[in-house]
Parts: structure tokens; C-alpha cells; sequence
């Protein structure tokens, strides 16, 4: 009795299973498009975002997916596809057809590089199109407001007297911990003189930061926003003074009376990523999103959008952003050996 | 510590339009709804109701993704009563004792229980931050990796109270939990136990993970049966024993409050919601004087559970509201909402908006009857689960989970993970493993490395350390004092009972 | 998977052994002592192990508790009492282990057909595996409820899933 339920049922599944496969084969894999570039966009775009919901890259897409359509013609989708510091979106993005209906907006830089030297990535630099930094951070150091470093020599002072005393927060990986590991190798300072705190998620560190858990901090100045009445900024990883903080002076500018320096590494460097094969596929869909993209930037109520939020819309180009992103990688292979002792 | 003016501002925000109000009913209703089903999750309601957000006001946005979230709290605590499959990690606990009542037919009771704890829950926590905002939102900003350490300490004692008869498998499956939680790429960017499987660099799914855990322990056994709930009177659906329910909470007022104010706290440490309410029951459970009825399907196991769940959401809601500043999670989202209406978080927030603020806690307060209301009328619809036969019901929510699943990882690794715990729980069910101490272990896992990571790095290796934090002194004091009082009482009262043999025996 | 625990003698004395539970906890610890391998041999330094080294141990240790509670040692006389599930029927176990294979079946295949197919043909073949019978209810109900599941997922949430049939996303 039972034997046979379980024929009857293992049969129907299996039966409905052929057909379905018989039937669909051909139809399986996605064509690629070849004619009809003209009318792209023929359905809506899905923007990917390979960090979390409420990041900065996500905001951004979002204020892209309510403002772009009306230029492009289709609406727009944001997906957060987190994961390994947006290796898993890299790769989900490679996967999906090159046909220009998945965008990833990201930091390309650091993370695209870092994926592909600490992470090990299967992809290269070359695999992907970089359409325009559209806005790009720095790195700042900070300091919890509750202690009494005013300058950040003061800082650089008070590690050297009291090695192994005074702590951190990193984001293992990120540019800020390899500016911090660089700015103590300049020093002659071994890295065991700094607690390193690591946070996975800036959300608790800047948190803990706020509550004076921490003593300093280098990282991204956007995302120290949020904490900005706690903190003090005492430099900026630039070569020139931040109109935001006129009290910090740039980095290298302190840390020349140690002889020291620190290369700048740029922080992230947000853009729209497509697969290569796409703009080599389709030049004439590629072209059409760029248009779309330059008039959303120059649409007034989208740059409202970014100057509430403190967001940039800068248009550097693809050419530049290619160049920035190599030149970025390089640098930070040099400091791969140095993440790994740490 | 009461704005008195900002408090008005609110009153009049919130009385002088119907606009506020109407986003409540539709916001609750989505909280319940996606939740009540297994596998479906917070972050895709979000996906759905985000695009929503730029044609509402802030203040309608703010109350929109507050009363999601209020259903979601009830919500959830549904499939973990009627099918002993949380809806989230956070009615794990819901279902320890809230299965058990809807396997002997008082499936309406429990939701009520359950309707009444989250309603209670949710009025206690958005009292105390009416009052509290600042200074809960000041002193959260004061906890840090020891503290949290301690909490999760916390929780892994709950392993050991929920291993039942055999407490080595208990504690080796609660073990195997913790190190399952912890696989993936480390803090410090290493893999651990992914097989160079690139999809299990952030650790294995949770949610599919722990719904397989628990639908396999019933569902599979359930194959064998016709319906949930054996007895064709039982399975009925009736608003008188809904209600009887509700007013049972009542008799177990101690119970709700010490839920409730444990929940808030647990719940305002980041990474405290999703445990506050296991925390919660392992307390009331050690508190209470007899013990062993708790996971029999004793009333006070799901107040216990429910309240904190409940208020802990609101809790984790403080450091938002009273410094805009995002602990993660729910939180880090609605700061997607506030970028949408073009404002940054901040403690300039609650400064600058004081009145929006005090705007939402009012109309949190005044959600807890609507909640009340439209929690009810939901019961009536989900209650008709247990009339479904399972022939039907069973591939249908093993379906469900198993597409959600995918979803939540866009990739096959939810489905996967999901079908091999619901064989592995299978297996551990039968051979009487406590599945749910290796579902405490795995939600823990992440958290209490992280946390022990960080604690010792902050400390340099020093146990000095610990001296600079009195809150975390203070916490383990009463966590050592939770563990030992039960075993104190239970050895007075031997020794009581043996000094009153000897009496009896020399009089 | 409950078979009555086998009885053995050992130099004149008798033990009752439950073994699918030294199995089990033997494939559990297995796991444990091997995944501390795995992360010792990624990074042996304190920040990797501090959590999993300790528990790791721990394992191993209540594992061999676990064995020891699993091995009695009974009289000649007395009844071994070890497991405390009855013995299943055949029937139940068949119908478990048949739910489980369809239930692998539908996460391995959905990629491979589309997820359309797969849950119809899940839904069927479970249906009439427990004992669904009328003729109306098992073509209908797999049909509209993996179609309405497909279409929410597909193209309300988005979701990236492969599907053959159904014209959604991608």
C-alpha cells in the first residue's frame, strides 16, 4: 500500500519534471540581445547593492531608483546582496547576464581591490566597467570627544609613551586599517602598539566610538557623520585642508616633524559598475544609460536629494574612475604584506 | 527629562491630522502578515514598503515602520505556536511552551497569551522611553563589548537549563550550535569551515537554519498524523477562548512586568533584541517555584518569552530615537527612511526634532490597542491553520520556507542549508538532543565571539580591564545570583523539610 | 533509527550499547574536531580561536560523556531501558524519510529545472504521498499555489530565482 503511494507520487513529480524541462530547454538560458539596443530599456533595471540595507551605497541607490526613471524610461529596483565586503555581490553581478539590466552601485574602491587581494575573488579589474566616481571619501581621524588629545600629535605622543595602552576600532581590511597600519609603520611603531578592536559592521564601532569605548578611529569621514557631537577630528588623509573640518590639518602635514608619511589612499570611491562585456556588447544601450544617468545628476530635485544627504554627485568620468581604481589597487598591494602580519 | 513643550508639539502633530494615523493599521497588518508566515522576514517587508517611504511625510514614515514592526512582534510568535516554527529568531522561545498548548488544543489560548504579552510588552517599553529617551539613550552609548559579552554569557546558560534529562547532549549540541554560528570568514578576514564555498564565507544562514531545526522536529513527525490538533472540537477557532487566554495573562502580572522590564533592557544593548526573549524565559523559568512545567506548555513560559520580545523591540528603538545614532538591524533601516526624507541621524535628531520624536513613542502607546484590536481579528484568520489538513499544510509551508529561504540568500544556499538541518534536527529529535539548545547556540554563536574577541582586545590581555567597567561587573553578579538562587532555595527548603523531620521525630 | 539497543558480551560481562546515539555523537564530535582543525590551520593566533578552541574542547569532552552514558552495563536479569522513543512503524518511517528525499529533491532540482517546476511537482508528489486523493484538489491546489508563490517572490520581492516557465525576472 504504501509502496505504491510512493510509486504514484514519485512518478507524477518526476513525469511533471520532464515535461517542464523537455518544453523550457530551449528556453532556458537567457539570451543575450543582440538587435533592440535602441529600444533599451525594454523592462525595469535592478540596481545591486553588495552591502547591507541603510549603508551609504544603498541610500544613494535608492535616491537613484526615485529620481533616474523618469530619464531612463524604466523604473528601478534596489536588491542588497551583502556579503565578504561585497565579493558575493561581484560575483552575482558577473553572473547575470551582461545585458545592462543589473547595475551595481558599490565602492568600487576598496573593496572591488580588496576582494581580489585579500579575498582571493576569481575576477579582475578588467572584468568590470567603471562608469563615474560620483562621489568619493576620505579618511579622518577621530578621537572620542571625553579625552584630552587636542592635536593629533598630541595622539601620535601619547602612543609612543604608552605602548600597547591605547585602543582602536577597525574594519579589518578596510582603507582605514591599512592608513592605520601604515601611519605606525612610518612611525617605527610595531602594530602591537595600538589595541586593535575589530568590528564586523560599522554600526556598533561608530556606536562604541560614540560612547568613548574606543580612543581613536581612521576611517571614512562620511560615515563618522552620524557620530559627529561625540567625536573630534583632528586629521584628514588628503594633501589639502577638508572645507568640512577646517580645524584638522591634513595627515601628512602632522606626521612630518616624526619623518614620517603616509600614502593617501582615496576611501570609497562610489560608482556604477557593469560586466565589461556589457558596454563591449551593447555600446549603444551603455551609451544610453550614461546620458540617463548624466541628466539625473544634473536634475535639480536630485541634487537636493544629495545636498540633504550630504552626498556628491561629481562627474569625473570613466576614464579617470579606471585610472583612480588602478592606481588604488596598486597601492594597496604594496600593503598587502603588512595586513597579513597584523 | 519630559520636553514639555516638545510633548505638546506631538499631541498636536499626532491630534490634528487623521495623515499620521492612517499609515498604522496598513503598517501593523504588514508586520503581522509577513511574519505570521515561516521564512518570509523583516528585510523583505522592508524590500516591499521602502519604494512606499518618499510619498509619505517623516513623521508618517516613522510610525509606518514603527507598527511594522509592532506586528512583526506578535506576528511571529503565530507559526511559532500553531507549528513550532518561529517566525523569527526572536520567538524561539515563544515556541518552547506555545507549541505544546496547540498540540493539546489550546492553540486559542496561547494567542491570546501571546496577543495580551506583546501588547503589554510594547506599552511598558514606550512608557519608560516617554520618560527615559535621553538618559536610555546615553546610557546605551555606555555599554560596550564586555557588556554585551556578559549578555551572551547569559544566553549560553540558557544551554544548559534547556538540555532537559541528558545534560552532556544537551550542552554538546548547544557546543555544536555556538561553533556552527561561528563559521565564515572571521573579524579578521578568514575563512573558517566553508569548504572554500564562497556562500558560506558570512556563516550559514541563520533563519533557514533554525526553521529547519524546528520544522523538521515537527513536521516530519507530523507526516504521520491527519491534522495538528487530533480532536475535531479543538480545532476550532473560538473568540471566547482567545479571550480566556487574555485574561489568564493577567494572573501572571509578575511574570509580564519582570518579561517586560528585562526585555527593554536587554533590548536598548545592541544585538539584545533577538535574545531578549530566550534570556527572559530562562529567568522566569529559574525564578519560578516549579520549574519543571516550563516547555510543557505552561502559560507563563510564553508571557515570559512575549513581553521581552516585545519590549526589546522598543528597546533597541532608544538609541535611535534619543540620539540617532543606529545599532544595527531595524534601526540601521529606518535610517534609510530618514535619508529618504533627507535627514541625517544624529544626536542634532532629538534635538532638532524632539516633537517627531515623542510623536512616534505616542503613537507607539497608542498602537498597543490597535494591535490589540486587529492582533484579535488576525488570530481568527490564523487559527484556521490547524483545520487545514496537513497532507496540504505540510508541503505548503515546507514550500514556503524553502522559497523564502531563497530569497533571504538570493542564492541556493538558504534552501540548502534549510533541508539539511531539517534532517539534521530530525535526527537529533529523535535520538533526544534538545534541538533547541543547538537553536541557542547557533544564534548566539556570532555575538559571543565577537564580543569576546573585542573585550579581550580592548583589555590588551589584561584582566584589570574589568575593573574600569562596573556595568559589567554588575551584570555578572547577577547572572551568578540568577544561576544560584533556584539551587539556594531548593537546598533551604530540604533543609527545612529536614529540620522539620527531625522536630517531628524528637518531639 | 530505533532499534532497541544491541546487547553485547564482554569478558563475561553484558552491555547494552545504544548505538545510533554513539553514531550521531560520534559525527557531531567528528565535526567539531575537525572544524577546530580548520580554523587552527587558517590562523593559529588568539583572535581566531579564542571562542573556538575552548568549545571545541568542551565538545570533545561531553562527547565522551555522551558515550559513556550510552554504554550500560545490565544484569542478565534486568531489561535494558536506553532510548525513550518507541520503535516507529514502518509506515511512518517510510513516509518520513520518503518527505525528507522529496524535500532535498525539490532544493537540488530547483535550479536545475526552475523553481516553478519544482515546487508544482513537490507539492504534488507530497500531496499524494500522505494520502491526498481527489483528483480536482491535487491538480489545482500545486498549480495556483506555486504560481501565486512564484509570482510574490519573483516579482514583487525580486528574488532571482530560476525559473523556466514563468515570464518574471531575468
Amino acid at each position: 500500500m504504501d509502496r505504491r503511494k510512493f510509486l504514484a507520487s514519485g512518478s507524477a513529480a518526476v513525469g511533471t519534471s520532464l515535461i517542464g524541462t523537455a518544453s523550457g530547454c530551449s528556453r532556458f538560458r537567457a539570451v543575450a540581445g543582440n538587435g533592440g539596443d535602441q529600444s533599451w530599456p525594454r523592462r525595469p533595471l535592478t540596481i545591486l547593492v553588495p552591502f547591507d540595507v541603510g549603508g551609504s551605497a544603498d541610500r544613494l541607490s535608492r535616491g537613484f531608483a526615485q529620481y533616474m526613471p523618469k530619464y531612463l524610461g524604466q523604473p528601478m529596483t534596489v536588491v542588497d546582496r551583502a556579503g565578504a565586503s561585497g565579493m558575493i555581490g561581484a560575483n552575482w553581478l558577473l553572473q547575470q547576464p551582461a545585458d545592462g539590466y543589473t547595475v551595481m552601485m558599490t565602492p568600487a574602491t576598496p573593496y572591488i581591490p580588496i576582494n581580489i587581494i585579500i579575498t582571493n575573488a576569481h575576477f579582475t579589474l578588467d572584468d568590470f566597467t567603471f562608469v563615474n566616481a560620483q562621489w568619493t571619501d576620505y579618511s579622518a581621524l577621530i578621537v572620542a570627544k571625553d579625552r584630552p588629545w587636542r592635536t593629533a600629535g598630541e595622539l601620535i605622543d601619547a602612543i609612543r609613551a604608552n605602548p600597547g595602552k591605547i585602543s582602536t576600532g577597525v574594519d579589518f581590511g578596510s582603507v582605514g586599517h591599512i592608513e592605520t597600519l601604515a601611519m605606525l609603520e612610518s612611525l617605527n611603531l610595531k602594530p602591537n602598539a595600538v589595541r586593535f578592536v575589530t568590528f564586523d559592521g560599522s554600526g556598533a564601532m561608530h556606536a562604541a566610538l560614540a560612547g568613548g569605548q574606543l580612543d581613536f578611529y581612521i576611517g571614512q569621514s562620511e560615515s563618522n557623520l552620524v557620530i559627529r557631537d561625540y567625536v573630534r577630528t583632528l586629521a584628514v588623509f588628503l594633501d589639502h585642508r577638508a572645507p568640512d573640518f577646517p580645524d584638522a590639518p591634513p595627515i601628512n602635514d602632522v606626521l612630518k616633524p616624526y619623518n614620517a608619511s603616509v600614502p593617501l589612499i582615496a576611501g570609497s570611491v562610489r560608482t556604477f559598475v557593469f560586466p565589461s562585456a556589457f558596454k563591449v556588447k551593447h555600446p549603444v544601450a551603455f551609451a544610453k544609460f550614461v546620458s540617463a544617468y548624466r541628466a539625473t545628476l544634473d536634475a535639480p530635485e536630485f541634487k537636493k536629494f544629495l545636498h540633504d544627504n550630504q552626498m556628491a554627485g561629481d562627474w569625473v568620468g570613466e576614464e579617470r574612475t579606471t585610472q583612480t581604481i588602478r592606481d588604488q589597487f596598486e597601492v594597496l598591494s604594496k600593503y598587502k604584506g603588512l595586513l597579513k602580519k597584523s | 527629562m519630559l520636553d514639555l513643550h516638545a510633548l505638546i508639539a506631538a499631541l498636536h502633530l499626532l491630534g490634528g491630522s487623521w495623515q499620521p494615523w492612517a499609515v498604522v493599521i496598513p503598517g501593523i497588518l504588514i508586520g503581522l502578515l509577513i511574519h505570521s508566515v515561516p521564512g518570509l522576514t523583516t528585510s523583505m517587508a522592508l524590500a516591499i514598503c521602502l519604494p512606499l517611504i518618499p510619498y509619505m511625510t517623516f513623521l508618517q514614515a516613522l510610525i509606518f515602520m514603527t507598527a511594522m514592526y509592532a506586528g512583526s512582534v506578535f506576528g511571529v510568535a503565530i507559526p511559532a505556536i500553531l507549528l513550532n516554527v518561529p517566525g523569527s529568531a526572536a520567538a524561539v522561545g515563544t515556541t518552547f511552551d506555545g507549541f505544546p498548548m496547540a498540540r493539546a488544543g489550546k492553540h486559542n489560548e496561547a494567542l491570546g497569551l501571546a496577543l495580551v504579552a506583546s501588547c503589554f510588552g510594547q506599552l511598558v517599553v514606550y512608557l519608560l522611553l516617554l520618560g527615559l529617551a535621553g538618559p536610555i539613550g546615553a546610557f546605551a552609548l555606555k555599554l560596550g563589548p564586555p557588556e554585551m559579552l556578559v549578555l551572551s554569557l547569559w544566553g549560553v546558560t540558557l544551554i544548559g537549563t534547556l538540555s532537559g534529562h541528558h545534560l552532556p547532549r544537551g550542552l554538546l549540541a548547544g557546543a555544536f550550535g555556538l561553533l556552527l554560528g561561528t563559521v565564515g570568514v572571521s573579524a579578521r578576514g578568514v575563512p573558517r569551515g566553508t569548504f572554500g564555498i564562497s556562500l558560506l564565507l558570512d556563516g550559514i544562514p541563520l533563519v533557514p537554519a533554525i526553521v529547519g531545526l524546528f520544522a523538521a522536529a515537527e513536521l516530519f513527525n507530523l507526516v504521520g498524523r491527519e491534522y495538528i490538533v487530533d480532536n475535531l472540537e479543538q480545532r476550532q477557532v473560538h473568540a471566547s477562548r482567545i479571550l480566556a487566554g487574555m485574561r489568564e495573562a493577567f494572573r501572571h502580572r509578575t511574570v509580564m512586568l519582570r518579561g517586560a522590564l528585562l526585555g527593554s533592557c536587554i533590548g536598548i544593548i545592541p544585538g539584545g533584541h533577538a535574545i531578549a526573549n530566550l534570556l527572559s524565559y530562562s529567568e522566569a523559568r529559574r525564578a519560578a517555584k516549579d520549574p519543571e512545567k516550563f516547555g510543557t506548555g505552561d502559560p507563563r513560559g510564553i508571557l515570559a518569552a512575549e513581553t521581552a520580545n516585545a519590549s526589546s523591540e522598543g528597546g533597541s528603538m532608544a538609541t535611535l530615537l534619543a540620539l540617532g545614532i543606529p545599532t544595527g538591524g531595524a534601526t540601521a533601516v529606518m535610517l534609510v527612511a530618514f535619508s529618504m526624507q533627507n535627514i541625517t541621524g544624529g544626536p542634532s535628531f532629538m534635538r532638532d526634532h524632539a516633537d517627531l520624536v515623542y510623536a512616534v513613542i505616542l503613537s507607539n502607546l497608542a498602537q498597543v490597542a490597535v494591535l490589540a484590536l486587529v492582533g484579535f481579528a488576525f488570530i481568527f484568520v490564523a487559527g484556521f491553520v490547524v483545520k487545514v489538513r496537513l497532507r496540504m499544510l505540510v508541503p505548503t509551508i515546507l514550500t514556503l520556507a524553502v522559497i523564502g529561504s531563497y530569497a533571504l540568500s538570493h542564492d541556493i544556499a538558504g534552501p540548502i542549508t534549510l533541508a539539511a538541518f531539517a534532517i539534521i534536527g530530525w535526527i537529533m529529535h529523535k535520538l533526544d538532543y534538545p534541538v533547541q539548545a543547538a537553536v541557542v547556540g547557533l544564534l548566539l554563536g556570532r555575538g559571543t565571539e565577537g564580543n569576546l574577541l573585542r573585550a579581550y582586545q580592548m583589555s590588551g590581555g589584561n584582566f584589570s580591564f574589568l575593573l574600569t567597567r562596573p556595568i559589567a561587573i554588575v551584570m555578572m553578579i547577577l547572572l551568578v545570583a540568577s544561576i544560584t538562587f533556584p539551587h539556594l532555595r531548593s537546598m533551604r527548603a530540604a533543609a527545612q523539610k529536614g529540620k522539620l523531620k527531625w522536630t517531628v521525630e524528637n518531639s | 533509527m530505533s532499534n532497541p539497543p544491541s546487547i553485547h558480551k564482554i569478558a563475561d560481562r553484558t552491555f547494552a550499547v545504544d548505538t545510533p546515539n554513539i553514531l550521531f555523537a560520534t559525527a557531531l564530535a567528528g565535526w567539531v574536531a575537525w572544524y577546530c582543525w580548520d580554523a587552527w590551520h587558517a590562523n593559529a593566533a588568539v583572535e581566531n580561536m579564542i571562542l573556538i578552541l575552548p568549545v571545541s574542547l568542551a565538545g570533545v569532552a561531553l562527547y565522551c560523556f555522551v558515550v559513556a552514558g550510552c554504554i550500560k552495563r545490565v544484569s542478565q536479569a534486568e531489561e535494558p531501558c536506553l532510548p525513550s522513543n518507541e520503535p516507529m512503524g514502518r509506515g511512518l518511517a517510510i513516509k518520513i524519510i520518503g518527505s525528507m528525499a522529496m524535500l532535498a529533491a525539490l532544493v537540488l532540482a530547483g535550479p536545475l529545472i526552475g523553481f516553478d517546476i519544482a515546487t508544482f511537482a513537490y507539492m504534488l508528489g507530497m500531496m499524494i504521498f500522505l494520502g491526498e486523493r481527489r483528483i480536482l484538489v491535487l491538480l489545482l491546489f500545486p498549480l495556483v499555489f506555486s504560481a501565486a508563490v512564484i509570482y510574490c517572490f519573483g516579482t514583487l520581492l525580486a528574488t532571482p530565482l530560476p525559473v523556466l516557465l514563468f515570464r518574471g525576472q531575468n
